[in-house]
């Protein structure tokens, strides 16, 4: 009979490992204790957060001679899901962490110099006393499902209302114009498509080829794109408040419709059949507009929201290329290559069966 | 006789649900549930997808016949004759069928590329008839949220 740990031996696999060695986590803090001007800087309570995507990302405490604070580590991982920077995201969150109308983690420090700690990371602090809602979860919110969906827009607004040019973000990366916005983005999830699909894309390749031919009108003003705008990437109190957004390290500037189609995706709508599973359709972009001061273009729209199904394949794309040549992947990776790779397919797949020749919808 | 596939991994599955994950903690917890949906998902997807591949090669092989008799350019009529030609299954293995049915692919691609720049009536319909044979392979090969 086989029994565990002998005959059977069970090996932890590496996605259950921990993170930082101990001489990381001594680097780690004499880095902190510079950034926090402290003496010196003690980190304690380090434990890993399993969201499963594109960073690796750590909960710890920093104890200096003055204070304890709650902190979190996200660092760039081996190798990149999705090409990111983590000086993008902290930019992003340095673009908001003052501003009243949208919450976000404080930007504590941010580090690019490999040797630190083996890879790019940032730290910024912990929101303690609030809570994720995977995606995919039936009804997350409950009894504050209109609540935090009036939030959610809100903000969204709020966030396509700042001023892109004078953000921190436009020192971290480059504007396009704003006639360029959809090429740069539709050339950019091409290329990751590219790179990743293990077999032919017919759907997608279709659904590029028709996005080239009907090229959207352009924004009246570039905006700052948090470029992962859903349910599931941000924290709420479990009251109806949302109390940070996250996940930005896909930011950058450009068309603001990008995040409203992103946002609107089927895919993160659950089974309602409500904008982003929380409101109606009408007042979703009623509070987007009313908070983001700008014009809903029906046309626009219509552009993004099948790129953003495209999008989506590039991105299960890459987590399927991921869970395919690493053995040692989390499983998830395969969830997202499986499930949401064949419902952004199915998407893009009927609207243009059904669409006129050359038509987005 | 061995139980059927979606047995053995469906059990599996439960198992897995049932004992094994009530006894770990943290984030072993959604692992565990994760790998339980991805048993579940493989088990429907053994049993069905030979017969997903081998109508998809099917509906290719009568798109690409129908295709290889019209005017498009000479060099696409020979790919699509080869791979009518090449499109007999040779194995029944899931990863054989895979890989004629990625080949086929590959040349339905290049046919759409073709087709989208010819306004006459046959490519539109040759158009409408590559979708049909692409939502076909999506629509059979849904899998469901449950268990996850």
């Amino acid at each position: 009979m086989l029994s565990r740990g002998d005959d059977f031996p069970i090996h932890q696999t590496r996605f259950l490992e921990p993170m930082l060695t101990p001489e990381e986590i001594d680097r780690l803090g004499t880095f902190l204790a510079k950034a926090l001007h402290a003496e010196t800087c003690r980190i304690i309570n380090v434990s890993r957060i399993h969201d499963g995507a594109s960073r690796e990302t750590l909960r710890f405490d920093a104890v200096t001679p003055t204070q304890m604070l709650g902190l979190i580590l996200r660092r760039d991982p081996p190798s990149e899901m999705i090409v990111t920077e983590r000086r993008i995201e902290f930019a992003a969150l340095r673009s908001f962490h003052d501003s009243c109308r949208v919450p976000v983690p404080r930007p504590i420090a941010l580090c690019e110099d490999p040797h630190m700690l083996g890879r790019p990371f940032m730290v910024i602090r912990r929101i303690d006393n609030a809570r994720v809602a995977p995606a995919f979860t039936p009804d997350p919110y409950g009894e504050h499902r209109e609540k935090i969906g009036q939030s959610f827009f809100r903000i969204l607004g709020a966030i396509h209302a700042a001023d892109a040019a004078a953000s921190d973000l436009a020192a971290a990366v480059k504007a396009p114009s704003p006639r360029a916005c959809w090429s740069r983005e539709l050339d950019h999830w091409e290329g990751v498509i590219e790179a990743n699909a293990l077999e032919p894309q017919p759907i997608a390749l279709a659904a590029i080829r028709r996005l080239r031919r009907a090229a959207p009108p352009p924004p009246k003003r570039l905006a700052i794109v948090h470029g992962d705008y859903r349910t599931g990437n941000f924290l709420h109190d479990g009251a109806g408040s949302i109390s940070a957004i996250l996940d930005w390290e896909m930011a950058h500037i450009g068309d603001p419709h990008e995040d409203l189609a992103w946002a609107l995706d089927p895919l993160w709508a659950g089974r309602n059949g409500l904008a982003a599973g929380m409101l109606e359709f009408d007042r979703a972009i009623a509070l987007w507009s009313e908070a983001s001061g700008r014009e809903f273009d029906r046309d626009a729209f219509a552009w993004w929201t099948l790129f953003s199904a495209v999008k989506g394949v590039a991105i299960w794309l890459s987590c399927a290329r991921r869970f395919n040549d690493d053995a040692g992947a989390e499983p998830i990776l395969a969830f997202f290559g499986w499930y949401c790779l064949q419902r952004h397919n199915k998407m893009i797949a009927d609207r243009l069966a059904a669409a006129p020749r050359g038509a987005l919808a | 006789m061995r139980p059927g596939l979606e047995r053995i991994l469906g059990g599996a599955a439960e198992a897995l649900n049932a004992e094994l994950v009530p006894q770990l903690q943290g984030p072993a917890v959604g692992h565990a549930s994760m790998i339980r949906w991805l048993m579940t998902a493989s088990a429907q997807a053994a049993d069905r997808e030979p017969d997903v591949l081998l109508a998809e090669i099917a509906a290719m092989r009568r798109l690409f016949e129908d295709a290889a008799d019209t005017t498009l350019p000479g060099d696409l009529c020979e790919q699509l004759r080869e791979a009518v030609e090449g499109s007999q299954p040779t194995s029944y293995s899931i990863s054989a069928l895979t890989d004629l049915c990625n080949g086929m692919k590959a040349t339905l691609i290049a046919l759409q590329i073709e087709l989208e720049d010819i306004s006459a009536g046959w490519a539109r319909r040759l158009e409408a008839q590559a979708w049909d044979i692409l939502r076909m392979g999506v629509d059979r090969r849904q899998v469901s949220l449950r268990g996850v």
